[in-house]
């Protein structure tokens, strides 16, 4: 068994390091600034608050009260915009480069929270949503 | 005694006549390639029985018939006094119907040829008929049509009365070509030119076959191919297909482009550069540039819902027949999903021919 002694380390290694900074990273810790600058209690993101905030009903718009509206109620289906066209599932396991290109993520963040919930999401409510769409 | 080219020119005709009839106006309109070519079918073969009237046998001749008014007031009053006249070829109502149908079958395949032309910006007529005069020919086309369904049915109820009234089955004559004997024969005796008839036949169908194929190869008038915007296609596509800027005037693209933020009930912003690039593109190519048949039909748009191509008389009506759930169900799944059942949509055309609706969804 001595043989796997050097693979085992090896993959030890590349699971203890630290999140690399890649895009998704990078767009996350953008909105933890933003969040801890908004609110000096932010204590990270948390899964169970996105997926929570995902199914969330909201009053704003008759045709979409959710993000589950388009999206399904499960994020590894694929969704269905008001106008029939096919959505890529939400989940990252299902969709790898999903919340890869901030400018996408801003531009239907921006579009679609104020469609759904009359207003801009918070900085917190974005990244729960990307953490719990990322742990799936 | 008809001879065996009119005959065959008969029974030709009654099978072209029959889809041609039956793709016009029972089938869907994506029969329109078979209606055409049932038409053309038509054509040759009027040409050719015209030939044929002037080079073929005795009772082929238009020499030999009877179309004078003596003639006509004299059958009458054979069919009054219950007298038998028994001709040769046709007797003088025949003759008129035989004329009055091949009048009758021009003028549909003139007016079809305009409308294809000149509405669906295809055949012949394509590089130099607008939409307007196409247009124009729908109801002639039609009305035509009709008169021709009922000279059919007025030509069989009198061939059955005479045939009835005489004792001789002029519909079998018209397979077999032969009559009893006794028939009063025609005033001119004619030999067939056979040759001759081919030769005029072959030159003129070549001449109007070649005419023909160069004016099918010319650009369709007033339509020119839309270079599509890479922005509009990603930007509008994002939610749904991007609709081609010929089927919304430009008023409507201008109002729409000005009010993304309230989009149908939905956010749709986008930075003021890309609005105005697209808003640019859109209005550029708008209903009002193009001749073709759809931006023709959008431009006229829903005074009350000016930006909904689904809300404009044309779309409401030419979709009405469809059901709800055709579009609701997969893979339809939306009214403003045009490329489900239209197989040309980038490029604006919408012909006929294009559509087909998904089986999953047909009722």
């Amino acid at each position: 068994m001595k043989w796997m002694i050097l693979p085992l380390a090896l993959a030890a290694a590349v699971l203890a390091t630290p999140a690399s900074a890649g895009p998704r990273e990078d767009i996350l810790a953008t909105y933890a600034a933003a969040a801890k600058a908004a609110d000096g209690g932010f204590a990270g993101f948390d899964a169970g608050r996105g997926k929570a905030f995902y199914a969330q009903q909201f009053t704003a718009s008759a045709e979409s009260p959710s993000c589950s509206s388009c999206h399904t109620a499960s994020p590894l289906k694929a969704g269905k915009t008001r106008a029939g066209k096919v959505i890529d599932p939400m989940a990252v396991s299902v969709t790898p480069d999903r919340f890869t290109d901030a400018a996408k993520v801003e531009k239907w963040f921006g579009r679609n929270c104020n469609t759904v919930l009359g207003r801009e999401c918070t900085a917190a409510e974005k990244g729960d949503f990307i953490t719990y769409l990322s742990g799936l | 005694m008809w001879d065996l080219p009119v005959r065959l020119f008969h029974w030709a005709l009654v099978a072209c006549v029959t889809v041609a009839v039956a793709t016009g106006l029972f089938f869907p309109a994506n029969w329109l390639s078979i209606h055409v070519w049932a038409g053309a079918g038509i054509g040759g073969l009027i040409l050719a029985r015209l030939v044929w009237g002037l080079t073929g046998s005795t009772y082929a001749r238009f020499a030999n018939f009877t179309l004078s008014p003596s003639a006509v007031i004299t059958h009458l009053r054979d069919i009054q006094s219950g007298r038998v006249h028994r001709e040769g070829g046709h007797n003088a109502l025949g003759a008129w119907m035989v004329v009055t149908l091949l009048v009758t079958l021009s003028l549909i395949l003139l007016s079809g040829a305009l409308m294809l032309g000149g509405a669906f910006k295809q055949g012949p007529g394509k590089g130099f008929i607008s939409f307007a005069t196409g247009d124009l020919m729908r109801e002639p086309h039609e009305l035509l049509a009709y008169l021709l369904l009922a000279l059919v049915a007025a030509h069989i109820a009198g061939m059955a009365f005479e045939s009835r009234r005489s004792g001789e089955n002029l519909a079998r004559a018209m397979v077999t070509g032969r009559k009893a004997a006794g028939f009063i024969p025609a005033p001119r005796s004619f030999t067939a030119r056979a040759g001759l008839a081919a030769t005029l036949v072959g030159l003129v169908g070549a001449g109007v076959v070649g005419a023909g194929v160069f004016a099918n190869a010319l650009p369709p008038k007033g339509v020119r191919a839309v270079a599509l915007d890479a922005g509009w296609k990603t930007d509008c596509g994002d939610c749904h297909m991007a609709f081609h800027p010929t089927l919304l005037p430009a008023q409507s693209w201008t109002k729409l482009m000005s009010s993304l933020d309230d989009h149908f009930g939905e956010d749709a912003s986008l930075p003021a550069d890309k609005v105005a690039a697209i808003t640019a593109f859109l209005t550029a190519n708008s209903a009002e540039s193009s001749d073709s048949f759809a931006a023709n039909r959008f431009r006229r748009v829903n005074a009350e819902r000016p930006l909904e191509i689904t809300a404009t008389p044309f779309w409401t009506r030419r979709h009405s027949e469809l059901a709800d759930a055709v579009f609701k169900a997969p893979p339809v799944n939306s009214k403003q999903n045009c490329a489900a059942c239209h197989g040309d949509t980038e490029t604006g055309i919408f012909a006929p021919q294009q559509i087909s609706i998904p089986q999953e969804t047909k009722q």
